[in-house]
């Protein structure tokens, strides 16, 4: 009884903890009855240290903070500069070329002479007499010269000199220049991007060669402090729209931002859309191009997509060959990438539409085959186009997720084989079949890849729309759908500009124009300077 | 404040207007009635259109004299806050009228020739669910809308006219002004009630359209076309019908594209008619958000969405009862086409004039 009723105890002993460890109640108490972080009040701002005269001192700080006792990655090389001067060189093993700190840094102040004429700008004498390095500069604040270490950089501290001196000394491996894998042309250049943000500025300061391209560093906003670049041309871009582009990026708080594709989002006004507001390519010609017509462009390290802004529509549709191609060649790419787009976005609901309300508006062939194509079909129409739709996605994302040749067979598999085979069993019809194929192919011709991801939601929202209510449905939804789109805007750019709203420019919108006439940047980023439309 | 009025420019601005009018017009209810002695439809659309610019551009002179913003101000400047703010609300009501009154039509159209089995109430829902989005969507984006629906619209009806040239013949146009001097002069009086609504749409967002001069101007350009182009209609649909048939038909544009050949050997009726419905729910949904937004004013409110919701579902109100009691709704339409120029014309050419005698202003404001 009395073992019994200690149990029992037990069980009602709500003050206890668990004795097994769970993750949900965390130091700050239990979540909320909606869960949701309990706002933590905005903590003091960080007062700005700097670095300290004391050699010992620097050094304190930074084994405490890098953690070197449990992490190997940091070094500190301690070294006298021309005999007589303390010196310690930090540097990040792995991320730092060691031959270029051996034969630039250490070897030049280990034999410099005349270290007694310095005075009192040690850090100044130094960089001129001593060290060997292009790009050597004083940096006073102590976290900033923490930063340049872990980014691959070298500081240097001086015994008796509150300034470090920053090197940069980056060595880390990358890929080379090589191909766009994703935005191939025939005719122009192959180079791509690479995950290097050096290698990519240099790519593009190749094909922009002015002296008003500014190229702005920041930090990605997230806890792991990747960096990246802002690139405008001073004299051209609306400043107004750099602030803007800056002011976003800075906004950015989270824990980590790995890729241009993340950054897009946390800086997008419509980050629920599936619409992107910014363009993103692998191409240097590309980014070089939107840099010269006065837009902002952002390079991230660690990520060889480019992001554009501002964006419109056209500027989405359009693919990077058609200024490479004569014109009437490049205006019929441009009118059969705008009939694919539309072709992949309508026809499904268009079909499910006639099919299903207004059969007496197809023809009596065309609704013969229909009829004896569904005859043994036992799904309804738009279940069954939403589910071949559904299906061509799956074999899609099945073909990009398994590695090299086998993609392909995927995709070959899962067209042909599972396509035949679903006829065969009556689960599809080849009508459906052949319309969701048709969409499928329209949906490729789409130039921006995020692009044609949003077609496909449009596309199932469209096909659910007009199942509902047939052409009404149909026409009611594309008509709330096109609404919607010309409300997005970019950076403050319409979406549908220069089409709705018109600007002052008079070129063609969906065709190419002249080249000849191509003197002035597009005007609905209200360039400045010489260059204004 | 979130009026969500934001700027457009002069092409989108004379697009909105352009599709309000035409479709206002091309869809107007009381067609059967002006047809019943004589066709002189085509000539008093003509003059309604030339009665609507001279109110509307004396109200935009009085504004521009006066320095006011938008025609709230007007009516405030003339009247007082009180008596101005009632007329103002009068003719946002006005305005949601005239916004439904198309609408009407279409659901008839649609349940009478399309979806016959169909309840009227479900077909009513994706007409006013629509209309309610993109209302909520605001000025710039409706304008914009506007400007890329507008184009393709026009040419859709232009296919059927055109393509009904073999068969037009003028003798059906007989007897020209039937019904005398009288009749025409009362058909031109109350198709203003067709024009000069997307032309006060203008007025109200003046400030949308940079400003009661620029809106006088693009209100007189989109006036002048859209008058030839509802002119145009108006003569091929009495080219191809008889004044008898036209007075038993109802809405007789879609029967226009059940006859013309090509229209039919292509099966263009329905995908056309689907078509000028989008376009007459974006022109619809920019009367309902100029008057949601004169309302707003009116009642000094800062939010223009409640007034939004609140008066799409007074026009969904309209619509459905005028829809269901059509007989009914005729007469009630034919007295208020008859002294709509009481409740709708009248206050602002009073306003313009007080506006005009009054001293001139420099200062753009918003009375009240």
């Amino acid at each position: 009884m009395e073992k019994k009723s200690k149990k029992l105890h037990e069980y009602l002993d709500f003050d206890v903890p668990p004795s097994s460890f769970e993750l949900l109640e965390t130091e700050s108490g239990a979540p909320g009855l909606f869960g949701g972080w309990k706002d933590l009040p905005p903590g003091p701002e960080e007062p700005l240290r700097f670095v300290s005269p004391s050699l010992q001192e620097n050094e304190r700080r930074l084994r405490q903070e890098c953690r070197s006792e449990i992490n190997p990655d940091v070094i500190f090389r301690r070294f006298m500069i021309g005999g007589s001067l303390p010196a310690m060189a930090v540097f990040m093993d792995g991320l730092s070329d060691a031959k270029m700190i051996s034969d630039f840094i250490l070897r030049q102040g280990m034999n410099a002479v005349g270290i007694e004429k310095a005075g009192g700008n040690l850090t100044g004498f130094v960089i001129e007499h001593v060290i060997a390095m292009q790009d050597a500069s004083p940096e006073r604040d102590f976290d900033e010269a923490k930063r340049a270490i872990l980014e691959g950089r070298t500081a240097v501290f001086l015994e008796g000199d509150d300034r470090a001196i920053v090197m940069d000394t980056r060595g880390f491996p990358t890929r080379s220049v090589g191909e766009a894998q994703n935005e191939t042309v025939v005719l122009g250049p192959r180079e791509a991007f690479t995950e290097s943000i050096r290698t990519n500025i240099s790519l593009i300061r190749r094909i922009v060669r002015v002296d008003d391209l500014v190229c702005e560093f920041r930090s990605a906003g997230g806890r792991n402090n990747v960096r990246l670049a802002v690139l405008y041309r001073e004299s051209v871009a609306n400043r107004t729209l750099v602030n803007e582009v800056k002011r976003r990026l800075a906004k950015i708080d989270t824990l980590m931002v790995l890729a241009t594709g993340m950054l897009d989002q946390l800086s997008e006004e419509h980050s629920l859309s599936p619409i992107p507001q910014t363009l993103s390519t692998e191409r240097p010609d590309r980014a070089a191009a939107a840099l010269m017509q006065g837009q902002v462009t952002v390079l991230f390290d660690g990520s060889p997509i480019a992001s554009i802004m501002p964006v419109t529509l056209f500027a989405l549709m359009s693919s990077p060959e058609d200024i490479y191609l004569r014109r009437p060649l490049g205006a019929f790419m441009r009118v059969a990438r705008y009939f694919g787009a539309f072709v992949s976005i309508l026809l499904p609901p268009l079909f499910v539409a006639l099919a299903l309300h207004h059969q007496g508006m197809l023809s009596s062939e065309i609704l013969a085959t229909v009829i004896s194509s569904r005859q043994m079909v036992y799904l309804p129409l738009p279940l069954e186009m939403i589910l071949m739709q559904v299906l061509f996605q799956l074999i899609r994302q099945a073909g990009l997720s398994v590695p090299g040749a086998l993609g392909q067979s995927v995709g070959i598999i899962g067209g042909l084989i599972m396509g035949q085979a679903a006829v065969s069993a009556n689960i599809v019809s080849t009508v459906v079949l052949i319309v969701v194929a048709l969409s499928g192919l329209g949906n490729f011709t789409i130039a921006d890849y995020r692009l044609q991801m949003a077609a496909f939601y449009f596309r199932l929202a469209l096909t659910l729309a007009s199942w509902a209510g047939g052409l009404l449905g149909l026409s009611t939804a594309l008509l709330c759908t096109l609404a919607w789109l010309v409300s997005i805007k970019s950076y403050g750019v319409p979406f549908f500009a220069p089409a709705a709203p018109k600007t002052y420019a008079k070129g063609p919108v969906i065709l190419r124009g002249k080249l000849q006439q191509h003197r002035r940047p597009p005007d609905y980023t209200n360039t400045v300077g010489k260059e204004q439309a | 404040m979130n009026l969500r009025e934001g700027r457009i420019g002069n092409q989108e601005a004379v697009a909105v207007t352009m599709l309000a009018a035409v479709l206002n017009t091309v869809f107007v209810t009381e067609g059967q009635r002006l047809y019943h002695s004589g066709n002189q439809t085509y000539l008093s659309v003509m003059a309604s259109a030339a009665l609507s610019l001279i109110v509307f551009l004396l109200a935009a002179r009085a504004m521009a004299h006066r320095g006011l913003a938008d025609l709230n101000g007007l009516m405030n400047d003339s009247f007082g806050r009180t008596v101005g703010s009632i007329l103002g609300a009068g003719i946002a009501l006005l305005l949601v009228i005239s916004a439904a009154m198309p609408l009407i039509r279409v659901l008839y159209v649609l349940h009478r020739y399309i979806y016959v089995d169909a309840g009227r109430e479900v077909i009513a829902v994706y007409l006013l669910a629509a209309l309610l989005i993109l209302t909520l969507f605001g000025w710039e984006s409706l304008g914009r809308l506007a400007k890329l629906c507008l184009f393709p619209t026009l040419a859709a009806f232009l296919v059927v006219l055109l393509s009904g040239i073999p068969d037009y013949a003028p003798y059906r146009l007989y007897p020209l002004l039937g019904g005398g001097t009288e009749k025409f002069l009362r058909a031109s009086l109350s198709g203003v009630f067709s024009f000069l609504p997307p032309l006060l749409m203008l007025l109200i967002c003046a400030r949308g359209v940079h400003g009661p001069e620029n809106a006088a101007r693009l209100g007189a350009i989109a006036l002048l076309f859209s008058g030839i182009f509802c002119m145009l209609v108006q003569l091929c649909l009495g080219l191809m019908f008889t004044t008898e048939e036209l007075s038993r038909i109802y809405s007789p544009i879609y029967r226009l594209t059940m006859v013309v050949r090509f229209a039919q050997s292509m099966r263009l009726d329905k995908i056309l008619l689907f078509f000028w419905i989008a376009a007459a729910l974006a022109g619809m949904a920019a009367l309902l958000y100029a008057a949601s937004l004169q309302m707003t004013r009116s009642l000094r409110l800062k939010d223009v969405r409640p007034a939004v919701a609140a008066l799409t579902g007074l026009g969904a109100t309209i619509t459905l009862f005028g829809h269901y009691n059509i007989d009914w709704f005729e007469k009630a339409m034919e007295l208020l086409l008859q002294y709509q120029w009481l409740g709708l014309a009248a206050p602002i050419l009073t306003a313009s004039i007080v506006g005009l005698c009054r001293r001139e202003s420099k200062l753009c404001k918003s009375v009240g």
